[in-house]
């Protein structure tokens, strides 16, 4: 069924460096994602403790 | 509309909060279709099979690291003669970028090598230069976290991408010429073959899908960029507070 | 005023004179590791003893310029020399053919005892100096640059190999192909002039290019 996945001799290689790239990708897009909202946040917490 | 009201950090900051939103989604149908492209519908190689898909991530990868140092050079240049606030932080958030397409080069290049021509690693000269542009990048984000005035930090680093910069195409050649004394004048295994249209037209979409890739990523770290700096002033406050 | 500072770093070199044994002690230690570790086979150190040198060079430079700036930045002297009529480009230029006279020279002369004690033949040697003369002015202004980049920083001393040393590649390329090419007789007159391109090149624009670092390191 799932025939067409396959990638010839050294379909690991290809799949490996795929998600490999895919991850990294992702890693680096939502690593500033998530660092401005824990920014974001950290400071209402700071201002909410505060007052 | 004024162009240069895109270098005023306020309006920078509160005008890109959708377009972010937008263009990540974007980015994200426009990677599904290329992989869909470069997997399935691509033809397969005569020589090498199914395993030259690894170029439809690696070539473009590499073709961007070198274009973020130059994009990390020619912002820091910028921000050193004009002294304009956003080139300083533009520049400074395209190195961890620069590394990470680096990484993406260098690991599906080995991955790509193995299979196809036996060994992970060889020293020539596009290899060691991706390398030492890693080394580039890592010099680039060190020094910049070891300095702790910031505006300070992104002066130097900027002087140190400039000269980085002309250093490339040095090394880049220099390396070239030492591996011709080694090989020979024989036609070495990397060169690529004139490939057909059907494999180029993928490689290239890619080659843009990335390049739109690193628009968003660049606009999200420079708008983290903003906000560290302008942690304190009023119209963050009152932006974020609404 | 030339001889003025001259007769200054003289007299700062001589003050000191662990300024001047200590880089060629500590060549001598990194180049006498290497047999220690790799086993005494001659047959493979005819092949590495060139880029044994070289590499030694170039730690040696890098370690001892990681202080060039230091003294002057806490005593204040750089403030001084920018906000003067004194040209600071000719006092830096100076500073820094005497920090090469005082720390690479002594290892330059060392070097026909490095060949002797590795068996390399005269020609061979002769090059190998050729290449360390005309290399290592470069390493050192290349290195001096770093040093001023890090001038603020304290601790942090593993900074300025990791920024520096792709700076370096180009002439260690040319060096060790230089020593390769003479060992097998192939000619090697163009990485000559090719490291003396680099050294004409880069020793000119350095006094600039570190004025101009140096005012934006102690944030003038």
């Amino acid at each position: 069924m799932f025939d067409f996945l396959y990638m010839g001799k050294h379909t690991i290689f290809v799949y490996m460096s795929y998600i490999f790239s895919i991850v990294v990708l992702f890693a680096g897009y939502y690593f500033p994602h998530n660092s401005l909202k824990k920014e974001v946040n950290r400071r209402n917490d700071k201002d909410n403790n505060k007052e | 509309m004024n162009i240069s009201k895109i270098a005023n950090l306020k309006f920078f900051y509160t005008n890109t909060n959708t377009l972010t939103v937008y263009l990540s989604l974007f980015t994200f149908l426009l990677f599904v279709i290329g992989i869909y492209w470069g997997l399935f519908i691509a033809p397969e190689d005569y020589l090498q099979g199914n395993s030259y898909r690894i170029i439809y991530f690696h070539v473009p990868a590499a073709w961007l690291s070198l274009q973020t140092y130059i994009i990390m050079a020619v912002t820091g240049f910028i921000a050193l003669v004009w002294k304009i606030k956003i080139m300083e932080i533009a520049s400074i958030q395209c190195a961890p970028l620069g590394a990470l397409f680096t990484l993406i080069a260098l690991i599906t290049g080995m991955l790509w090598g193995k299979p196809t021509w036996g060994t992970y690693w060889v020293w020539d000269a596009r290899l060691t230069s991706e390398l030492i542009l890693l080394f580039l990048y890592i010099g680039v984000m060190v020094l910049y976290s070891s300095i702790s005035d910031k505006r300070q930090a992104a002066k130097l680093t900027s002087i140190l991408a400039i000269i980085g910069l002309i250093n490339i195409p040095i090394i880049h050649y220099s390396v070239e010429w030492w591996n011709t004394l080694h090989q020979g004048p024989t036609v070495t295994k990397f060169e690529k073959p004139s490939a057909h249209i059907t494999m180029l037209i993928p490689l290239l979409y890619m080659f843009v899908v990335f390049n739109i890739y690193f628009l968003t990523v660049l606009i999200k770290r420079i708008r983290l960029g903003i906000y560290i700096r302008e942690k304190n002033s009023k119209w963050m406050k009152e932006y974020h507070d609404v | 005023m030339i001889s003025l500072l001259l007769k200054k770093e003289l007299v700062l070199y001589y003050r000191n004179l662990n300024n001047i044994f200590l880089p060629l002690i500590f060549f001598f230690l990194i180049i006498s590791i290497f047999p220690l570790v790799l086993g005494p086979e001659k047959n493979l150190f005819d092949k590495i003893i060139p880029g044994v040198i070289w590499i030694t060079a170039i730690l040696t430079t890098l370690l001892t310029s990681n202080n060039f700036f230091k003294d002057d930045f806490n005593s204040g002297v750089i403030d001084t020399y920018l906000t003067s009529e004194v040209s600071i480009e000719l006092v830096l230029f100076l500073r820094i053919i005497c920090c090469w006279t005082f720390t690479c020279l002594p290892i330059i002369f060392f070097v026909p005892v490095v060949s002797i004690l590795f068996d390399i033949s005269f020609y061979n040697s002769i090059i190998i100096l050729t290449t360390l003369i005309i290399g290592t002015p470069t390493l050192i202004c290349a290195a001096i640059f770093g040093s001023a980049l890090t001038l603020g920083l304290s601790k942090n001393n593993m900074l300025l190999p990791v920024i520096i040393i792709p700076f370096y590649i180009p002439v260690l390329i040319f060096s060790a192909s230089a020593i390769e090419s003479v060992t097998s007789g192939l000619p090697y007159e163009m990485q000559i002039y090719l490291l003396l391109a680099f050294l004409v090149f880069v020793l000119p624009i350095m006094p600039y290019l570190l004025k101009y670092t140096l005012r934006i390191s102690i944030n003038n």
